[in-house]
């Protein structure tokens, strides 16, 4: 039983690896150059499934809170915990790639333009559910604050998008106009992408009950141990 | 008057009376927010000031982070001698008790809103004669939606040994579109008076004030009494 | 650096970032296991003996 897990989660790294391999080996072989921006187009296939996916990790976050806020299981914190930490990580990666992106085409790292600000709003606040987290000290009290958080954040979502359409010039390309092959690798990309981002919750969230398990244990030890030598110096 | 109201009614009325008698929050928050105005004058220097722009950015700062220190501070009455107990065991709906607190937090920062902005429009030299009943309405729009959030988190943080800053970390992100909406339409109305119709991004930027005051009127509304413990 | 350089530069950023990421939870997976193995009583309730 164990060992048939193990390589199933072995197997499934495996083909996740392959596929993003492939994917590396599709963009550099396979695909034409765009012709305005040249050569540094090809971020796009690592960047565009990359953000797709931050959003899906963030609706994770959301259906765990919701769920927490439900069920008031420890379990789903975790899975909270983890998705947000996934959406982070996801959420960095948009913002470098399309920094180095911006960088080669327009020759500045960053401009305040709708997608670029709307991505950064995202990535603060998904990271301010990270921090908050180790300044609450009980866990049930931790775990209801990121939990309605967590809901409050993603409702924000939407909003943030919206009202950053406000802001003037954008210079992003809203679509490029694409060629066969460049469907085929943006669509090729999508699964290595995903995979990742299943298997990074999934993982974070194996590592993160693990961790409640050993802080539960180390909080009920404690009363153990702090009851009997209170008891021997009264004595 | 149906009881709920009654209630609403006398829980606002304990709180601007306990700030009457102890004046300890809007004393600070306006100095705050004061002083707030002085580094940010100071710091943009006499050109950038003149223009719309900077003093509707200015002013903006001094009202969040004076409506956050509201917020604690509101909050932190209820810790006190374990009130909030109490409020807990009386038989009030938990809605009507976060209603009241939005309320009075309202209040207090309406007033701190006045202050800091006739501030403004003398020390930064904001020109409110040139759009006041707009103002008016995206600024009570926006301390509506900011002030709905941050009850709603003061409640969360105030029990916990943190306070201090984690409640402005909390609220800021999220109010951000709440931020850039009013400040692009304030843009609008106070910066391109030149040639062309003021306000060609009103209307959406107002529906995002209205849509961010209602969602998150409703969400705290619900989940607010998740968040009280004594 | 030319557009090229820069693309190179977007995918080892990109992959470092995401297969370290990975690599380092990886580990700490398996420390945690490790430490799971060495005190047996963590997953066995000491109450419930």
């Amino acid at each position: 039983m164990r060992l048939k897990s193990c390589r199933l989660t072995a197997g499934f790294w495996a083909i996740t690896l392959a596929m993003f391999m492939a994917g590396v080996v599709m963009v550099f072989a396979y695909t034409p150059v765009e012709k305005t921006m040249g050569p540094v187009q090809k971020v796009f296939y690592l960047h565009l499934p990359v953000a797709i996916n931050t959003f899906l990790a963030c609706v994770v976050v959301f259906v765990a809170s919701v769920g927490y806020l439900w069920k008031r299981t420890q379990a789903w914190d975790d899975l909270a915990l983890a998705a947000c930490k996934t959406a982070v990580l996801l959420c960095s990666v948009v913002l470098l790639t399309g920094m180095i992106w911006g960088r080669s085409a327009w020759g500045a790292w960053w401009t305040w333009s709708p997608r670029l600000t709307f991505s950064l709003l995202l990535w603060l606040l998904y990271v301010v559910y990270l921090v908050i987290r180790p300044a609450i000290e009980s866990p049930q009290r931790r775990a209801l604050v990121s939990a309605v958080y967590g809901l409050v954040a993603f409702l924000d979502v939407p909003l943030v998008y919206l009202s950053v359409k406000l802001m003037p010039q954008d210079i992003h390309p809203a679509s490029i106009a694409l060629e066969p092959q460049m469907k085929t690798t943006l669509l090729f990309w999508f699964l290595p992408v995903t995979l990742l981002n299943i298997g990074l919750i999934a993982l974070g969230y194996a590592v993160q009950r693990k961790r409640t398990l050993i802080e539960q244990s180390r909080g009920k030890r404690s009363v153990h141990d702090t009851s009997t030598p209170l008891a021997g110096d009264a004595a | 008057m149906t009881p709920a109201i009654k209630q609403f009614v006398t829980l606002v009325g304990k709180d601007l009376r306990i700030e009457a008698r102890s004046r300890q929050t809007l004393g600070l928050v306006c100095v705050l927010g004061v002083l707030i105005l002085v580094v940010l004058g100071l710091g943009l220097g006499r050109e950038t000031v003149r223009s719309g722009a900077a003093s509707t950015a200015a002013l903006w700062v001094a009202y969040l982070f004076g409506g956050v220190l509201t917020f604690e501070k509101t909050m932190a009455v209820e810790r006190q001698d374990s009130a909030l107990a109490g409020l807990l065991m009386a038989p009030v709906d938990r809605g009507v008790l976060y209603l009241a607190k939005l309320t009075s937090n309202l209040l207090l920062m309406a007033v701190l809103a006045v202050v800091v902005t006739l501030v403004g429009v003398l020390l930064l030299s904001f020109d409110l004669g040139a759009a006041p009943l707009g103002f008016i309405v995206i600024i009570t729009l926006g301390m509506v939606g900011f002030a709905s959030v941050g009850t709603l988190f003061a409640a969360a943080v105030s029990s916990t040994r943190l306070q201090g800053g984690l409640l402005a970390l909390v609220i800021f992100p999220i109010c951000l579109p709440l931020v850039i909406a009013s400040t692009r339409m304030m843009v609008n109305l106070f910066e391109t008076r030149v040639g062309e119709p003021a306000s060609s991004l009103g209307g959406s930027g107002l529906a995002i004030l209205i849509a961010f005051d209602a969602i998150y009127l409703v969400t705290s509304w619900l989940v607010f009494e998740l968040l009280l413990e004594p | 650096m030319n557009s090229s350089q820069y693309l190179i530069l977007g995918y080892v950023v990109g992959a470092g970032v995401l297969w370290g990421y990975i690599l380092s939870l990886a580990l700490t997976h398996c420390r945690l296991n490790k430490h799971l193995r060495d005190h047996p009583e963590i997953t066995h309730d000491p109450q419930a003996q």
